[in-house]
């Protein structure tokens, strides 16, 4: 992946950089609104990750001026202006936001989200499978190994959003956010008790799990061979 | 109704001014009445004092047997509009018309039964005669009565064209009044942008605006420093916090030992507790300080309780406690969907971790009369009633241990969300346990 961050903060830019090289992915950083305006029209970079405080060119006319030139590759504020108002405004120019202070994981796992939903192939499908599991949207019906499982429209909601991001780390808030639809932390577990069920009715009793937990990080489905 | 009128300012002093009005011209009529009368009587007086000198001048000349001549001509002359004369000699004897005239010389008043009152003066003659002539006061009696009635047709229009002059400024006056009153709702609903209207002739309404209108520039200035001020400081203290946990991660990836590597795990999460207590309070103060009342979009107050309770319902079952949803029909309120959301989670959080014991936490969504209703209760500890009213304070434990988990801003927040969306939420008790209903304006 080529990542272009724009961060004026530069304890947190080398924190990011370190973070995705370390992880294989190329990453360039402008510290300015100035400089992100002139890289940020390279259609090479798979996802834009601009701070929304910047000197100079904010991160919000920033994005609005790339998008205005014709730049359509995905984007995430990445800011430590949290309010409401903020949110749906910076909502309406980037695919995702996220508030500062973040966990490296959580940035992680929402760009790679970023990159590939919004990408070319993944345009919701009408059915999903992971090895021998299979999801269909239509009849709302999920087999494992060809036998019906039974599950609660909000255990239905979670394994198709972690069957569509097959392979990929999904964290916490990502599935409260796209699940639940809540974009705030609840003191309750309610992700871990949710995953817990639904492993125990798609997980229980085969041989080779597919709802993997990723330390520190979340959650990812894959048939790991 | 009418003591709603009464009640109003308008009203009342278009009723004192009327009745004012009233009691100002009934009393100029009256001093009109009595002096036009005593100015009647005068004339009366001066007619009869004219009689007597004339009566007297030929007593003096010629004496009693040409007064005596002198009265029955004037008798014959003008039987009709005539002054009434009487002689009374020495035995008391009257001739002519046969008044009671008094002993004594001077102005006398004869009272009749059924009939005005006669103006008398009597003179004293030779040998014990006495002369009276008489006014009949007739047509001042009449005058009076013709100018009371002519009063009455005068004043009930007045009245009645005070009344409505009266309403007609009241209107006027009161129409600012009512401006006035709007735009210190608005204000009060946290549109602290709205100004009271000033107009051209500067009057006290005018200035009384103006006053108003500095104390709100003053009051919105301090709100947006309290509001820059907490922006600020959630970009200061947020920065280094971020920092800090940049490098504890960092940290707790790099080191080989697994202590030192769970020691730094448990700092990262108290860190986010920090941080998640921060975010809260500055949701608050941006709830407290943006306006919006009622901000435009339809949600359906159902379909989030639906969303909360299949959220809970399972975790609560797990802890061997019930959580049930009361729900007829779509309820529609206006406001932010995520908001509602959390505040309603925020309640059933409360309802479910505040009890130990096994609980059964009602959601209960209704359309009242009056508006949308949202409650939450729960069969539970309760709350004592003596903090009922503080237990929505930011950082309020019941517990005053702090020892439970949560920033204690779980209520707070509700609150704020729903005076936020012009709802008010009211704490009771549920006997035994508590209930919370949030009272949505009508959509």
């Amino acid at each position: 992946m080529r990542i272009l961050l724009v961060e004026d903060d530069a304890e947190t830019a080398s924190y990011v950089v370190r973070g995705f090289r370390e992880h294989g992915d190329t990453v360039d950083h402008a510290s300015d609104g100035q400089e992100g305006l002139m890289m940020g029209t390279d259609a090479s970079y798979d996802a834009l990750i601009i701070d929304r405080m910047l000197p100079g060119i904010d991160g919000l006319k920033l994005l609005t001026m790339l998008r205005a030139g014709g730049t359509t590759t995905p984007a995430m504020f990445l800011t430590a202006v949290g309010g409401i108002e903020d949110r749906v405004t910076g909502l309406q120019l980037a695919e995702d936001y996220l508030v500062k202070p973040f966990a490296f994981a959580e940035l992680q796992a929402r760009v790679g989200v970023l990159v590939r939903s919004t990408g070319q192939q993944d345009a919701p499908k009408t059915a999903y499978e992971v090895g021998d599991l299979r999801l269909d949207r239509l009849s709302r019906t999920v087999e494992r190994e060809g036998k019906p499982v039974s599950l609660q429209p909000v255990e239905f909601r979670l394994l198709e959003y972690l069957m569509r991001h097959e392979g990929r780390v999904v964290t916490r808030t990502m599935l409260l956010e796209n699940v639940w639809d809540f974009n705030f932390d609840p003191r309750t577990n309610i992700v871990e008790t949710h995953i817990s069920r639904l492993r125990s009715k798609i997980d229980k009793g085969h041989e080779r799990p597919l709802i993997h937990t990723v330390r520190g990080a979340g959650y990812r489905l894959a048939d790991d061979r | 109704m009418i003591a709603k009128l009464i009640r109003s300012t308008g009203i009342r002093l278009t009723m004192m001014a009327a009745a004012l009005f009233a009691v100002c011209t009934l009393a100029l009529c009256v001093l009109i009445y009595l002096g036009l009368r005593d100015d009647m009587e005068d004339q009366l007086r001066d007619q009869v004092r004219n009689e007597t000198r004339q009566l007297m001048g030929d007593y003096a000349d010629d004496g009693l047997e040409e007064l005596r001549h002198d009265i029955s001509e004037r008798l014959e002359r003008n039987p009709g509009t005539r002054l009434q004369y009487t002689l009374v000699n020495a035995d008391g004897t009257a001739i002519f018309d046969r008044l009671a005239i008094p002993d004594t010389a001077g102005w006398s008043r004869l009272k009749r039964e059924g009939a005005s009152d006669l103006l008398v003066l009597t003179t004293a003659l030779d040998d014990g005669y006495r002369l009276g002539v008489a006014a009949d006061t007739r047509i001042v009696g009449e005058a009076a009565g013709a100018f009371r009635h002519a009063m009455l047709i005068v004043l009930l229009p007045a009245l009645l064209l005070s009344v409505v002059a009266g309403l007609l400024i009241s209107r006027r006056f009161l129409s600012r009044v009512e401006q006035m009153k709007a735009t210190a709702d608005a204000v009060g609903r946290s549109s602290l942008s709205a100004r009271m209207p000033v107009s051209q002739p500067g009057d006290e309404f005018d200035s009384l605006a103006g006053t108003i209108n500095s104390m709100l520039d003053r009051i919105e200035t301090l709100v947006h420093e309290v509001k820059y001020v907490s922006a600020s400081v959630a970009h200061d203290l947020r920065t280094p916090l971020g920092h800090l946990r940049q490098r504890l991660e960092a940290l707790a990836a790099e080191t080989q030992q697994p202590d030192v590597e769970a020691g730094l795990e448990s700092a990262v999460g108290l860190l986010d507790e920090v941080l998640a207590t921060f975010a809260a309070l500055l949701k608050i103060a941006e709830l407290e300080s943006t306006a919006s009342g009622r901000p435009a979009e339809l949600v359906d107050l159902a379909e989030i309780a639906a969303a909360v309770a299949s959220a809970f319902g399972s975790i609560a079952e797990s802890e061997g406690k019930q959580l049930l949803l009361e729900v007829a029909g779509p309820v529609p309120v206006r406001g932010d969907r995520q908001l509602i959301t959390q505040m309603l989670v925020n309640l059933v959080e409360n309802a479910l971790h505040h009890n130990r014991d096994p609980v059964t936490v009602r959601i209960c969504v209704s359309e009242r009369p009056d508006g949308p209703g949202l409650t939450v209760s729960d069969n539970g500890v309760g709350i004592p009633d003596e903090e009922l009213e503080t237990v929505t304070r930011p950082f309020h434990r019941l517990d005053r241990s702090r020892s439970s988990r949560g920033s204690g801003l779980g209520l707070s927040l509700a609150a704020s969300i729903a005076r936020h969306h012009g709802a008010s939420l009211v704490l009771g008790s549920n006997s035994p346990g508590l209930e919370v209903t949030i009272h949505f304006p009508k959509a």
